[in-house]
């Protein structure tokens, strides 16, 4: 593995938090490692508490790590901007914006109003919600919402996009044409992509690579090609046996650990 | 849009119940008074109030201590909006500011804020300065109270998302902090509003020199109570105007918010 | 683990921290005042003050004024409880109590109350009367509207199951509703409790011959400053220890609420 060239670069990473009670560290990450290269698709699996949504924040530049480097592009993460979009598990639109207002949010620069609002117009119906520009997010179901987040995510261009479960709280339903429709937009136009997820069947429908960590402290257990082609066809992923193979490989090593948090907790 | 409608419907239901109550209460107010239920001095017929009012209406009397109450409720409770808001907000968001107000506006906030205007009387006299400065205390603390609180608990995945999709501090707390807020700061200005009258007639009641107060208790002082009844009737119609207008604005701005 | 040992001293750092611009204020009043950089009858020294208030405290004068308003608070925060909660159940309960209250309560709640003063003087007297009306009708609302979203918002299936038990409607209101509805309700009386010592304070620097707003209107027309100021510091006593006391009597009362 050619370090240097990744795209992120992670290196002994380590997050510890004070337990509100008690006051003591508590490690929620301990030492991981882990590259990502630039136009890389790669899911996050791992038991519920390991510290998934920790390393998203600490890429994102919210939350500083406790020890360890993180680089993005060579050079230590910076704090948060629009080089890194992110994608939250509850969608978290401005409930006082528009449809339109939430996806020109983050539409800043030269550019004039009328081209952002032509650009903001042009993701709207990149996902697929033409006629709903004027929707506040109360109006818009989950699936919806979670179009608009993923709109206004792409609207400022980010070179990385961190995605937190954006698919978790979806029916099965609306999550597999959520899939089909977020591989559609990346295999357009290939960003580098860290997306947890819970569910392994997303993870092999979705990503060149996929990531298990441990239960907490979360370390890397496993690294995983897919090796599945390009486009995905879903349809054929759920008889095509080497996708079989590799879910039955991945819950398996997800289970381990997820038996190992409750042994511990 | 059947919500809309029977909301709508509610609404005016409670119009025509309210007319209905009002028109009640004045006729019974006009038949206890003439029937001689009660002494015709101490609580005059409705009509002769009325009378009284018009009459003060039209000489400019009324016009005139109106608006010299209203604005200093105006001028005071403006600027505590203001001076609320950006306290309240700045102390949820730092540290520095919090650690210096917070303590201050603790001990200061349970204290009934008419004890406060013999306070100002002291310092400022009994001039419109300070009585302007009675309303601004009475409104500032259920502003800062609310801005304080909504500020700083607003969720934090908005603040990332504005933060990674660009937002400089400035932006963020105007664009993001204060939209998210203003519900609650909404309803605290309610209460500085309400407060704002209440310590503004007292104020006046205690100094004089004009203003709707002073109307109405130099009035029950030498005995001219239709006026008295009058110049209270007018004061419960500002207030219910002002709370009216209030939840206009307060609908027009929120209108993002799910409404009860 | 190192921060975990160090933990005490940063714990009463802190406290510092927070208290240290009220140590402030005191020390820059008492100063200011004592060096005469100030004028002394405008703001008399802090300390003095103190003194000032123990004297008047030992002397009884305070004393009793202070019952006086206490008497007038309890009896119209009483009478507010008592026709409040019922009334605020009752709203949730029947549509025509809805009907009716509703738009009442509309034109009552942002009527400023205290200028019916005159209204109350003519009616209930110069004494106790007026200030305990006027506790009472700015007390009431809060405690209405609190008692009212508490009910509304009832778990239905409580009530169902309370049914299926066999109770009868008076029976549910009482013993599944009420309960339900006191965390709102005690929201409301803390409201109420604010509103009425600003109101029963006003009252009586307004049109009163005793309490503590009357020694306060009077120190300042006579010019005893220093009363002024012991007046305000006893009347924000009794408002910090009110508040105080409803949220202890919400903590025991509402012991399996979160
Ligand atoms: N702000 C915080 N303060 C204290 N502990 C925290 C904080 N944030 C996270 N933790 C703890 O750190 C650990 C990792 O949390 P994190 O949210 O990263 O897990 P996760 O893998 O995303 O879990 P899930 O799959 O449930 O979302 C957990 O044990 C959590 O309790
Ligand atoms: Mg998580």
């Amino acid at each position: 593995m050619a370090a240097s060239a990744a795209k992120i670069v992670v290196r002994g990473l380590a997050k510890e938090f004070a337990d509100r009670t008690t006051g003591r560290a508590v490690p929620a990450i301990g030492g991981l490692d882990l590259d990502v290269l630039a136009r890389e698709f790669v899911c996050l699996l791992g038991p519920s508490g390991c510290g998934k949504s920790t390393l998203l924040y600490v890429l994102g530049g919210f939350v500083s790590a406790t020890a360890g480097t993180v680089l993005i592009d060579g050079k230590p993460v910076g704090p948060p901007g629009p080089d890194r979009g992110i994608i939250f598990q509850e969608y978290a639109l401005f409930p006082w914006l528009t449809v339109l207002d939430n996806v020109m949010y983050g539409i800043r620069g030269a550019a004039s109003p009328a081209e952002r609002r032509a650009r903001a117009e042009a993701l709207i119906a990149k996902v697929h919600l033409n006629g709903f520009e004027g929707h506040y997010p109360r109006h818009l179901s989950g699936g919806m919402k979670q179009r608009v987040a993923i709109a206004r995510t792409l609207a400022h261009d980010p070179d990385i996009l961190l995605a937190d479960e954006p698919f978790g709280a979806l029916d099965t339903q609306t999550r597999t044409l959520m899939q089909e429709e977020l591989l559609r937009i990346w295999e357009a136009d290939r960003k580098t992509i860290l997306f947890v997820t819970h569910s392994v069947e997303e993870a092999v429908i979705l990503a060149d690579r996929v990531v298990v960590m441990t239960a907490r402290p979360g370390r890397i257990k496993a690294d995983i090609a897919v090796p599945l082609p390009r486009p995905r066809d879903y349809d054929a992923l759920v008889r095509d046996p080497v996708a079989i193979e590799l879910r039955a490989e991945l819950w398996r090593l997800v289970k381990e650990e997820v038996v190992r948090a409750r042994g511990a907790g | 849009m059947n919500g809309a409608e029977e909301a709508a419907g509610k609404r005016r239901a409670a119009r025509i119940g309210g007319a209905t109550i009002v028109i009640a209460v004045l006729a019974l107010w006009e038949g206890v008074s003439a029937g001689g239920f009660v002494d015709e001095q101490v609580l005059p017929r409705v009509t002769v109030v009325a009378a009284a009012w018009w009459e003060l209406l039209l000489s400019g009397e009324l016009p005139a201590q109106v608006a010299s109450s209203l604005g200093r409720q105006a001028a005071g409770f403006s600027i505590a909006v203001v001076v609320g808001v950006v306290l309240g907000i700045a102390m949820a968001r730092y540290r520095a500011i919090d650690d210096f107000a917070g303590p201050l506006i603790t001990m200061i906030l349970p204290i009934p804020k008419a004890a406060l205007i013999p306070l100002v009387m002291l310092w400022f006299g009994i001039g419109d300065v300070a009585k302007t400065i009675v309303v601004f205390l009475g409104t500032i603390l259920p502003v800062v109270v609310s801005a304080y609180h909504a500020a700083g608990s607003v969720d934090q995945v908005f603040l990332w998302s504005a933060r990674s999709m660009g937002d400089n501090e400035a932006q963020l707390l105007r664009r993001v902090v204060l939209r998210a807020a203003l519900p609650e700061i909404m309803s605290g200005i309610r209460m500085g509003l309400i407060i704002s009258l209440i310590v503004l007639v007292g104020a006046e009641m205690l100094a004089g020199r004009g203003g709707i107060g002073w109307l109405v208790f130099y009035t029950l002082d030498t005995g001219a109570y239709r006026v008295t009844y009058a110049a209270m009737l007018t004061i419960a119609a500002i207030g219910f105007a002002y709370d009216r207008l209030f939840l206009a604005i307060s609908r027009r701005l929120l209108h993002w918010v799910e409404q009860e | 683990m190192s921060a975990a040992a160090a933990r005490p001293a940063w714990r009463a750092l802190l406290r510092l921290r927070r208290g240290y611009s009220v140590l402030l204020v005191l020390a820059a009043w008492e100063t200011a005042s004592r060096a005469g950089a100030v004028n002394t009858f405008l703001l008399p020294p802090a300390s003095e003050v103190l003194v000032n208030l123990w004297n008047l405290a030992t002397e009884g004068r305070l004393l009793f004024h202070l019952a006086e308003s206490l008497l007038r608070v309890a009896a119209g925060l009483g009478l507010a409880v008592a026709a409040g909660i019922p009334l605020g159940l009752w709203k949730a309960r029947s549509r025509l109590a809805d009907a009716v209250l509703d738009p009442v309560m509309a034109f009552w709640f942002p009527v400023p109350k205290v200028g019916l003063i005159p209204l109350a003087l003519l009616f209930f007297g110069f004494a106790h009367g007026s200030k305990i009306a006027l506790v009472f009708a700015d007390a009431l609302l809060p405690l209405v509207v609190a008692t009212y979203h508490g009910a509304l918002h009832t778990d239905r299936r409580l009530i169902w199951s309370a049914r299926a038990m066999g109770d009868s409607e008076r029976r549910i209101l009482w013993r599944v509703v009420l309960p339900a509805a006191l965390p709102q309700i005690f929201t409301g009386l803390r409201l109420a409790v604010t509103v009425s010592l600003l109101v029963v304070f006003l009252a009586e620097m307004v049109a009163s011959s005793s309490g503590l707003g009357h020694v306060m209107i009077y120190a300042l027309r006579t010019l005893e400053t220093k009363d002024v100021f012991s007046a305000l510091v006893t009347i924000s006593l009794i408002a910090f220890l009110a508040d105080w006391l409803v949220i202890q009597a919400r903590r025991r009362v509402l012991v399996w609420h979160a």
